[in-house]
This record gives C-alpha cells, sequence and structure tokens, in this order.
C-alpha cells in the first residue's frame, strides 16, 4: 500500500503548480524523535546509561534502528560497565540476539584496544544465543584466525545443536595456524562422548607440536583402555 | 468561512506557522540583539541546524550551494511557561505551538472568546514584532516569498493503536496498512480544486519523555505567496485546506472518540 501511495504522491506532486518549488517537512520544535544516531546514544549513555539503553530498545523494537547496529554500539559499553549495568547491557545484546554483530563489534575493539575479556564476553554471549550462533561460530572456524580459541569451547558445547553439527565445524580446528587454538580443541573435546571425539583426537595425535600429539595420543590411550574395560 | 470546529482531546502534537524570507542580511549578532527583546518572554535558546524548509524538488537533481561563510544556525527561542517556541533563521521564521504534558489546552488557530491567544494571532503578533526588530536594525525589510502550516498528530502505541493496522480506525488513508514496515515512509500529495498543495506524511517516532511508540501523522502545506496575496489569506485558506482535508481523512469514529464539535 504505502509504494501505491508514494507513486501517487509523486504523480500529485508533479501536477502540483506551488509544490514544484517548495516541499517541506514539518518544522517540529519536537516531542518525537525519528532516529538516533550513535552519538545520541553515546551522549545519553554518559550520563544517564539505563535510560540510554531503555530508549535505544525502543527504538530497535519500532524498527528505527536496526537491531545489528544497536549492538554494534552497545557491545564496546560492556567492558567498562560494572554490577547492574553490565547485566544490563549483557542481557539487552541477548535479547536482540546479532551474533554476527556481536563477534564483529568484539573483534573490532579487541584489535583496535586488546584485552581478552572483549573476546571472552562475546563467546559467553554467543554460548547463551545457543543454536542461531551457529554459522557465525562457522565462519569464524573457518577464517583460521587464532581468535578462535576462545570460542572452540563455546561450539563443543552449543546448546540446540547436534553432536553431528558441532564436531562437523570443530574437525577444521586442527588446521589453524595457531597451537593455542588447537590445543584449545583438546580441552572442548570433553564435551563429547568417548566414541564422538576419537576422530578429532586421532587427528590431532599426528598435530605439529609436540605438546599437542603427546596429549593426544595420551588421551587416544586413555580412551581406549576405559573401553577395553567398559 | 465555515463553521469552527472544536475537539476536546485530539491526537494533535503541535502547529506550525512560518515564512520563508528575504531581503534581511543577517548576521550571528541579530540573534544575540533578539534575544535582548525576546529574552524575557522566551528566556532559554536552543542552536539547531538550520531547515532547509524551501528546498528544491524536480527533476533538476542535486543542487550545490557554495559557501564563503560558516552556515548561521537555527535559533530556537522558548520558554518552560510557554507552549509558544520561536524558531528564526536568516530567511525563516517559524512560531509552534507545542502540546504541554498534562491537560490538553490548544488555544485554537484563531482566537476564540474566553480562550488563550490563537496560534495564529501569536504568529502576527511575533512576525511583527521581528520586522520591527529588522527595520530597527537596519538590515532591511523582509519579504515573505512563502509560507508554512503544519499540524502534527501524534498516534501512540497503547492509546490509539496497539497494532499499526489499528491506524486504520482512525485514519481512512491508512486503511490496510498491515506493518510498521508499510508505513516507515509513507507520505502523499493531496492537491484539489484549491491552488494550496497538503501533503500528509506518516513516519514511526518514539516519544522522547516516555519511550512510547507512535506515528506521526503531519498535515502541511508549503507553497509561495502569490504576489497579489496576503498572509492572512494565505493561512486562512491554508488552514481550512487542512482542517477540511483531516475531517476528511478521519474515521467518523475518530471524531467521535476526539470529542468533535461545531460551532
Amino acid at each position: 500500500m504505502a509504494s501505491g501511495l508514494l507513486q501517487h504522491a509523486d504523480s500529485l506532486a508533479r501536477e502540483a503548480p506551488y509544490g514544484e518549488r517548495y516541499w517541506a517537512r514539518a518544522t517540529s520544535g519536537t516531542s518525537a524523535a525519528e532516529g538516533m544516531t550513535e552519538g545520541d546514544f553515546a551522549a545519553e549513555f554518559r550520563t544517564e546509561p539505563f535510560e540510554a539503553i531503555r530508549t535505544l530498545r525502543a527504538f530497535v523494537e519500532f524498527g528505527l534502528v536496526t537491531a545489528v547496529d544497536a549492538t554494534k554500539w552497545l557491545f564496546p559499553l560492556i567492558l567498562k560497565a560494572r554490577g547492574n549495568l553490565r547485566e544490563h547491557i549483557y542481557e539487552t545484546l541477548l535479547h536482540w540476539e546479532e551474533p554476527d554483530a556481536i563477534l564483529i563489534a568484539a573483534l573490532a575493539e579487541y584489535y583496535k584496544h586488546g584485552n581478552e575479556e572483549r573476546l571472552a564476553l562475546a563467546a559467553s554471549l554467543l554460548a547463551d544465543i545457543g543454536a542461531p550462533a551457529l554459522p557465525t561460530l562457522r565462519i569464524l572456524v573457518r577464517s583460521g584466525s587464532p581468535e578462535c580459541e576462545m570460542f572452540v569451547s563455546v561450539i563443543a558445547r552449543l546448546r540446540g545443536v547436534s553432536v553431528q553439527s558441532r564436531l562437523a565445524i570443530l574437525a577444521q580446528v586442527p588446521a589453524n595456524p595457531s597451537a593455542d587454538v588447537r590445543y584449545s580443541l583438546l580441552e572442548a573435546l570433553r564435551a563429547f562422548g568417548p566414541h564422538e571425539g576419537i576422530p578429532l583426537l586421532q587427528t590431532l595425535s599426528h598435530d605439529e607440536d609436540p605438546d599437542i600429539a603427546d596429549e593426544a595420543r595420551a588421551r587416544l590411550e586413555s580412551l581406549e583402555a576405559e573401553l577395553q574395560q567398559g | 468561512m465555515s463553521a469552527e470546529i472544536h475537539f476536546d482531546h485530539p491526537p494533535l502534537d503541535e502547529v506550525v506557522c512560518g515564512v520563508h524570507f528575504a531581503g534581511v542580511k543577517w548576521s550571528h549578532i541579530h540573534f544575540g540583539l533578539y534575544y535582548t527583546e525576546m529574552g524575557e518572554r522566551y528566556p532559554h535558546t536552543q542552536h539547531r541546524p538550520p531547515v532547509s524548509l524551501f528546498e528544491s524538488r524536480g527533476s533538476e537533481g542535486l543542487q550545490i550551494e557554495l559557501m564563503t561563510e560558516p552556515q548561521l544556525p537555527l535559533l530556537w527561542y522558548e520558554s518552560p511557561d510557554s507552549p509558544f517556541l520561536l524558531q528564526v533563521q536568516k530567511d525563516a521564521f517559524f512560531v509552534n505551538w507545542r502540546r504541554q504534558s498534562g491537560t490538553f489546552v490548544y488555544p485554537h488557530f484563531h482566537t476564540r472568546e474566553g480562550g488563550g491567544q490563537g496560534v495564529w494571532d501569536r504568529f502576527v503578533s511575533e512576525w511583527e514584532t521581528f520586522r520591527t526588530f529588522c527595520d530597527k536594525q537596519a538590515i532591511g525589510t523582509p519579504e515573505v516569498l512563502a509560507c508554512h502550516l503544519a499540524y502534527i498528530n501524534h498516534m501512540v502505541h497503547e492509546a490509539e493503536w496497539d497494532d499499526p493496522a489499528d491506524l486504520a480506525q482512525w485514519f481512512h488513508l491508512l486503511a490496510g496498512v498491515k506493518g510498521s514496515s508499510s508505513v516507515s515512509t509513507m507520505n502523499m500529495t493531496i492537491t484539489q480544486a484549491r491552488r494550496l498543495p497538503l501533503r500528509i506524511n506518516v513516519r514511526p517516532a518514539i516519544r522522547i519523555s516516555d519511550k512510547k511508540k507512535l506515528f506521526v501523522i503531519d498535515f502541511i502545506i508549503t507553497a509561495k505567496l502569490p504576489p497579489e496575496a496576503d498572509l492572512q489569506t494565505w493561512f486562512d485558506e491554508a488552514h481550512q485546506v487542512i482542517r477540511d482535508e483531516f475531517l476528511a481523512q478521519t474515521t467518523k469514529e475518530a471524531q467521535k472518540q476526539w470529542g468533535l464539535s461545531y460551532g
């Protein structure tokens, strides 16, 4: 309907003798806002953080700010927040459920300022989002970045996702250039049953890093012994 | 003129009367000098970005204006005790009536017996003061090029609607609306046998005071002041067009709910 009206309006405007030159919006001394910028939000957050989040949530709910933008504006503020405010930010980010935006914001902040707590917070949020975060985590693992380390255990335990799907993503971790990331897989595999983790342990047992390979072999021997006893 | 109408509690949030003018050499200092005259009644000021109210529209495409001096702002002159706001920039002057919190008291467009000063009458009085100020400062006499009248209505969530589709119960033009996305950029122009083109815009917004969702529904006329016309004739005609179209575009049920009465 709206597009029909717009076409109608345009055709009428072309015909309007006094409308061609002057075409105005109301010059409101406004009590209502039709949009919000990151600057508007940041300014309100500095003085009234809870109120600013309430405002932002209202804008998102009405489609005047996208949840993606709102997540990118809010995520960077969680690190310095404490107590109730930190909880409130966390709950709000969970509510919007934008795993891509959370990860992008976390990585951007981490690359700029460091501090692994940023990545840990993002990992925690993605874990709480659960299955909808799976595509985001898949892309992260495929990237082969060293920042995967924080997220390997999240993938291993991601609720609402089948064992096969989780293992399929984790199967790419042994190719990660970072030994820390590959080592994290050893720990993460404890989330699976004895049989389920064996193929990945076998891959890791041939890892170029002797510590990882030794640990994987030891875990395999231990599992085989358990299975023989069982 | 047709019979006067009155609403007990309409969705009206704001009315704006304004003019676009030429012939005045306005500079930064005049904002301050104007304040010395107006500050007693309008003690608070706010700098705002200037409005491109009277922009060109049509097929001529993007227009670039080369500026050698910093852009002059738009200044608000307001008072916490008054529903009226003055907006002044180098080539435009507006008087806004704004709904105050609490009981709804709208003085109407024209002053009525026993009521407060109407929006039009306040505009005339403030415009005259402004013209006198320009004369006194010897910066030229403002020549009105175009006029602007806007009625801004707010349809508030949980008061007038739960789902955007409910707006059709109030406004005929919103029949068929199914979700907020379909009205997010809606605007239409209604041109009739009259000379003045009326524009109706519907936009979602958030009320700043309580974060309520609402739809802003503007009825706006902005047009040249023909050489033969005077301000009063233009505004009377514009007011009548908006009034008639508001009645035509709103449902009988809505008018009843808003307490419409004649005379």
